[in-house]
């Protein structure tokens, strides 16, 4: 479910960013940033050929993630200190706005339909916990966009991702309440905590670098595909925990300093669950390469620099193992992938 | 109702920010924690499923800059009962545990009116849960399970006085909605015999005051 928000809300940020463009720019074109490195200058180019009064903005030699430089949705730098700017704030928040309703409707007609009392829920191994993974990184990743959209409405680059935190909390939150009144679902405590871990996460890894490096990413592939059978009684993609895994992506190059390793290759650990609702019921564990798509990806207009550090949340099919446990605790073999989940040797 | 209340919540919510206008040089970030007491027992609770889960509450309060603050809350209450309960071989053990867990987290636009006072607008939102888990030691009675669920969202104004830099006592008066929902009854070993289609609901509109205290980092 938050999955698909996020998408929504990236094409969304892309739209608006759009919008953004023609809108005239409060910013002070003062002088070049000392603190610019030449690899800053080329990744930026296009913004770099305006300056940044760096009394008011961030030196882009600042705004990195671990070892790459970070991207914003306007391609200017996030500001020091907040100036909302009302126009492109009404762009950003609205759309984002406008998004929320949207799939609030949409919720309405599918998961919430019939409505009842609020329920707890207790079954905790209902989907062998790959819901859980779910909703981790949801809330991870719509505290990363609602971050994105507060930078480019002017927050500061300090408060941008304690707030877009505490977006992406209400936002997890509103849809795991509103679960606890559909009559097909309730809430569940353990999703709430899991997508709580999320936000906190997303918050930790602003001030710790390690957590940088071992970013969450998903990929959703629907699971006939590669010869499984969709979770049943899954209402819509987002809820068939049987086509998702969930991963954690080591950027193997800054954890190691190692020399010989490509700084664009990681290690990804994964989870997922497949057959969900039918006999046969099966973990997936899976560790397999990953690319770090802001290293691969050439630089571009900031709409795209942003567009693809977003996309580097999706985990691409690539080598990999994935072991098989079933409900039951048994292990039922290990398989090894040219590109995982599609191709095997 | 409580959907589009739920709804305009967030929406207020996610527009805070674009509230804090220029914050030039005041963006501080503070956490702290703290402790809050309600002087009385939650609204409606007739049956006492949910007793004192609102008494004390543990809370980690977290300043945004100027003008959001961020407040998790949690509150614990457990119970265990024990008894001799006689029948025609003498008698058997009944025993009943009950867990009572309060989580939610309230967000307030705060106004610093001097250095030592504070005051803020927001909302507090969150989930109490109620499980009894009762054994009897007698062969011809099942094991039961019963979970009840409080949803609860609702205003709150609150006040602070900065005692020092590094604590503040504070009050708060709230005006919440405690939607009780319907009960999942277990029985037996089966684990999902499932909510009872015809149980009672309730809901309840109620104001509560809060007294708090706070240590900052």
């Amino acid at each position: 479910m938050t999955t698909k928000l996020g998408l929504l809300l990236v094409f969304s940020v892309l739209s608006a960013q759009a919008a953004r463009a023609s809108l005239p720019s409060a910013v002070l074109d003062a002088g070049i940033n000392p603190d610019s490195s030449a690899r800053i200058i080329t990744d930026t180019a296009r913004s770099a050929s305006r300056a940044f009064d760096t009394s008011e903005y961030l030196p882009w030699s600042e705004y990195r993630w671990a070892d790459h430089q970070m991207y914003t949705i306007t391609g200017e730098p996030p500001r020091r200190y907040t100036k909302i700017e009302p126009i492109p704030a009404y762009t950003y928040l609205g759309t984002y706005f406008g998004i929320l309703v949207a799939l609030h409707l949409y919720q309405e007609e599918t998961f919430w339909r019939s409505g009842q009392s609020f329920r707890i829920r207790n079954n905790f191994d209902e989907s062998l916990g790959a819901n859980y993974g779910g909703h981790f990184e949801g809330g991870y990743f719509v505290s990363y966009v609602s971050e994105q959209a507060l930078i480019a409405s002017g927050v500061s680059y300090k408060l941008a991702p304690l707030y877009g935190a505490l977006a992406g909390l209400g936002y997890q939150t509103y849809v795991e309440i509103l679960d606890g009144y559909g009559s097909d679902f309730s809430f569940s405590p353990f999703e709430a905590y899991s997508q709580t871990l999320g936000v906190v996460y997303f918050i930790a890894s602003q001030y710790s670098r390690t957590l940088q490096d071992l970013s969450p990413k998903f990929n959703y592939y629907p699971s006939r595909w590669y010869g499984w059978e969709p979770k049943s009684g899954s209402l819509t993609p987002i809820d068939d925990y049987s086509a998702w895994n969930f991963w954690i992506s080591a950027n193997i190059k800054d954890l190691t300093k190692w020399n010989f390793w490509p700084n664009w290759l990681n290690i990804a650990a994964g989870y997922g669950a497949r057959n969900l609702g039918d006999p046969g019921e099966t973990r997936i564990i899976t560790l397999a390469l990953d690319y770090d798509l802001v290293k691969i990806l050439p630089d571009g207009s900031p709409g795209w620099n942003w567009a693809r550090q977003t996309l580097d949340f999706v985990k691409l099919p690539a080598p990999g193992i994935e072991v098989r446990i079933t409900r039951e605790g048994k292990y039922t073999g290990t398989f090894f992938y040219l590109a995982y989940p599609f191709i095997k040797f | 109702m409580i959907r589009s209340l739920f709804l305009a919540i967030l929406v207020v919510t996610i527009s805070l920010p674009a509230l804090a206008q220029d914050t030039t040089h005041t963006e501080a970030i503070r956490i702290g924690v703290g402790v809050s007491y309600s002087p009385f027992a939650i609204p409606g609770d007739q049956y006492s499923r949910f007793e004192t889960a609102g008494m004390t509450n543990f809370f980690v309060p977290m300043q945004f800059g100027p003008y959001i603050r961020f407040e998790p809350e949690f509150g614990l209450f457990f119970k265990s009962y024990n008894e001799a309960v006689p029948d025609s071989a003498g008698s058997y053990n009944r025993t009943a545990n009950t867990q009572i867990v309060r989580t939610g987290f309230g967000v307030f636009y705060t106004t610093q009116l001097d250095k030592a006072f504070q005051w803020g607008l927001g909302f507090r939102i969150g989930i109490m849960s109620s499980e009894t888990e009762t054994h009897q030691a007698n062969i011809n009675i099942e094991d039961t399970d019963a979970h009840y669920a409080i949803f609860y969202l609702g205003g709150a104004m609150s006040v602070e006085y900065f005692v020092s830099k590094h604590f503040s006592i504070g009050g708060e008066l709230q005006f919440i909605d405690y939607s009780y929902g319907s009960p999942l009854i277990t029985v037996g070993s089966n684990p999902l015999s499932g909510y009872l289609s015809n149980s009672p609901t309730q809901d309840v509109w109620a104001t509560n005051e809060v007294l708090s205290a706070r240590f900052w980092f």
